[in-house]
């Protein structure tokens, strides 16, 4: 045991396995009850057909032939989701690799909740899109008739790689934390043993799993920038659609999904900080260099977004200024605005504030910039996507506005994430054993 | 396609001849006449007195470099050889990038079970070569393969038009009516600059079409 970590052992760690109060349960229970209405809703959905949502067709027919004949936008807030979680499974395993790959020991505690967050996200991303498809049963075509035209082949197969890549890592990581476990907790032996695959955990073992992670770190790194470039080329590559066919995109999606998995990983380990009394495994300095990486992405992320808005604004090609427009004044400009200013200048106040002193640094006031940072980003991708597509260059179209079994499904995916990182939590180590070990 | 501006009424016989061919369901049109002064029918563009009124027939542009097809991801839209872009029903898996990809805005969402007056199941009013659209696909104008394939007719709309404003023939032969029209009279396509290359030229009204 390093000094460093104060008085944390083994069991301080297990204690997220052993300790079970009633708050979690009550915690647990809600969130299936939430479950349940989600999947009422989709139910809805499945049964009526994508009427039920407030998306339309790009479309002008006259208002006059009924009511849902005046167009819309195609793509909502399920397409927004999708791009979401994507980003929120985006630093996960990135930092996870770069603890490795640049031997970052000091960030090796948070490795391991930042890993089954980009697992826990990339199901949820996957499952955004099965909401957003009009045939739902027929998503198998994607394989069978799929072709590498479609940049949503693309993220089909980039998806699928970052996810099975991040299996094998977080399975290898976690081998020899399960071998402990099935010594530790006679109970679930049976479970444990059959899951560890005869590991000894020997030395020679030990460093061949190590040598096998370096590698796959270094393969994971590219792979993470990929998944979310391809993501942007599904939007950036439509040269029929104003604001968004820029050769910008790709390197802006990449750098806001950091911005929102940083976020995401900072909010989790500053809760799990929170509900064990981990302070003396989390310390502050961790949680202050997480805000750090933050900071400094989150000002490369504004001033990309500064860039954009700039080259639009000042001499913009006229439908692009539309677009601008009707997102600066039009009816989504109180939320356009809330989100610039709430979402990101308070963060970015809080975040900065410690350049000016050490002392400055306050964790929870820094947890609440993460969350509201994640919250502004998601609108942020739905101001991306949706007014683009109201402002078609022929014609202007209708509004989007969500329906609430829409929203139903679309906070669906939080709930069943949450169940999923529970029952992580329940069943392995959420800190890596080696860490209190010190090795 | 050539669609002759200069003697378009905008009485929407081509849009409702279409809509009975095709058996398209309530809320979709794949033709339709698009004026230049805002979003409903017959809105004159420019401030009175100085008002004009241009019609824009809008279908499918059947592109040579065609967006829609680019961007499906299970090759449910292709295009024929001979230049017809056609959507398979039986494939779509309705992701509606096609609606994202048009920069015409042209293919709809059956976003409900579509529902066809009248009824089809009381009379047969669409060509019965028409396939039934299920609920959850896209679809769009196929310049009615289902007629031009059978001996040599044309798209309803051209046979339903009063003012004769529509020709469909081969492009590609110069002895064809279309490419004479194209060889003697100045023609545009829509959003040309897009590099899509339209198979649907415009000829423009006399008094010149505004910024289409």
């Amino acid at each position: 045991m390093k000094s460093g970590y104060g008085i944390a052992t083994e069991d301080t760690v297990l204690q997220s396995i052993t300790r079970t109060g009633t708050a979690f349960y009550v915690f647990v229970c809600v969130l299936l009850v939430l479950t349940g209405e989600f999947l009422y809703a989709w139910y809805i959905q499945l049964t009526a057909g994508l009427v039920v949502t407030g998306m339309r067709s790009i479309y002008n027919a006259p208002n006059y032939m009924g009511p849902y004949v005046a167009g819309g936008s195609p793509w909502g807030i399920y397409i927004t989701n999708f791009i979401f979680w994507i980003g929120i499974s985006h630093a996960g395993i990135a930092i996870s690799a770069s603890v490795r790959l640049m031997d970052l020991k000091k960030y090796k505690v948070v490795a391991r909740m930042a890993e089954v967050l980009t697992l826990v996200a990339l199901p949820m991303a996957g499952l955004s899109i099965v909401f957003d498809q009009g045939r739902p049963d027929r998503i198998i075509n994607l394989l069978v008739y799929g072709r590498f035209q479609s940049p949503m082949l693309w993220d089909l197969t980039a998806i699928t790689t970052y996810f099975m890549g991040t299996i094998v890592y977080l399975y290898l990581s976690l081998r020899g934390d399960i071998d402990e476990l099935a010594h530790k907790l006679p109970g679930r032996e049976w479970f444990y043993k059959r899951l560890a695959m005869n590991y000894e955990g020997t030395e020679s073992e030990k460093e061949r799993h190590n040598r096998t992670l370096w590698w796959l770190a270094l393969a994971i790194v590219p792979i993470m920038v990929t998944v979310h470039s391809v993501v942007s080329f599904v939007f950036g590559l439509m040269i029929a659609r104003s604001s968004w066919y820029s050769t910008i995109f790709a390197i802006y999606f990449v750098v806001g999904a950091i911005v929102s998995g940083v976020a995401a990983v900072y909010s989790l380990a500053w809760i799990f900080r929170w509900l064990y009394k981990w302070e003396a495994l989390i310390t502050d300095d961790v949680l202050k260099g997480i805000s750090w990486a933050l900071r400094n992405i989150l000002i490369i992320y504004i001033y990309l977004w500064i860039a954009e808005e700039l080259t639009t604004r000042y001499m913009g090609a006229s439908a692009d200024l539309r677009v601008s427009d009707y997102l600066w004044f039009g009816p989504y400009a109180p939320i356009f605005w809330t989100m610039a200013v709430v979402g990101f200048g308070i963060p970015a106040i809080i975040l900065l504030k410690p350049i000016f002193g050490k002392r400055h640094f306050n964790p929870g006031l820094t947890f609440a910039a993460s969350i509201i940072l994640n919250v502004a980003l998601w609108v942020k991708r739905f101001t991306i996507v949706v007014p683009s597509l109201l402002n078609p260059p022929l014609y202007q179209t209708g509004i989007y506005i969500p329906t609430p079994t829409e929203i139903s499904i679309m906070l669906g995916t939080f709930w069943l994430a949450a169940l999923l990182y529970v029952a992580f939590i329940k069943l392995f180590p959420i800190i890596d054993l080696d860490v209190v070990k010190g090795e | 396609m050539v669609i002759d501006l200069s003697r378009c009424l905008g009485c929407w016989s081509c849009a409702v001849g279409c809509k009975l061919e095709n058996d398209e369901p309530i809320g979709i049109w794949w033709n339709r006449i698009l004026t230049n002064g805002g979003q409903e029918p017959d809105t004159p563009s420019g401030d009175y007195p100085n008002v004009k009124m241009t019609y824009l027939p809008i279908n499918c542009q059947h592109c040579d470099n065609a967006p829609c097809v680019k961007v499906c991801p299970v090759a449910a839209l292709r295009k024929r050889d001979d230049g017809i872009v056609f959507l398979d029903w039986s494939r779509c898996i309705g992701c509606r990038y096609c609606l994202v990809a048009c920069p015409y805005g042209i293919p709809a969402f059956n976003w409900g079970p579509p529902v066809q007056y009248p009824d089809n199941s009381q009379f047969q009013i669409g060509n019965p070569a028409v396939p039934v659209r299920p609920v959850g696909v896209s679809e769009k104008c196929t310049f009615c393969f289902q007629r031009v394939d059978v001996g040599n007719l044309t798209p309803k709309c051209i046979e339903v038009c009063p003012a004769g404003v529509r020709f469909f023939g081969d492009l590609d032969d110069p002895n064809s009516q279309v490419s004479q029209i194209i060889q003697t009279k100045p023609t545009v396509r829509l959003r040309e600059e897009l590099g899509t290359e339209p198979s649907v030229y415009y000829v423009p009204p006399r008094n010149p079409l505004i910024k289409v």
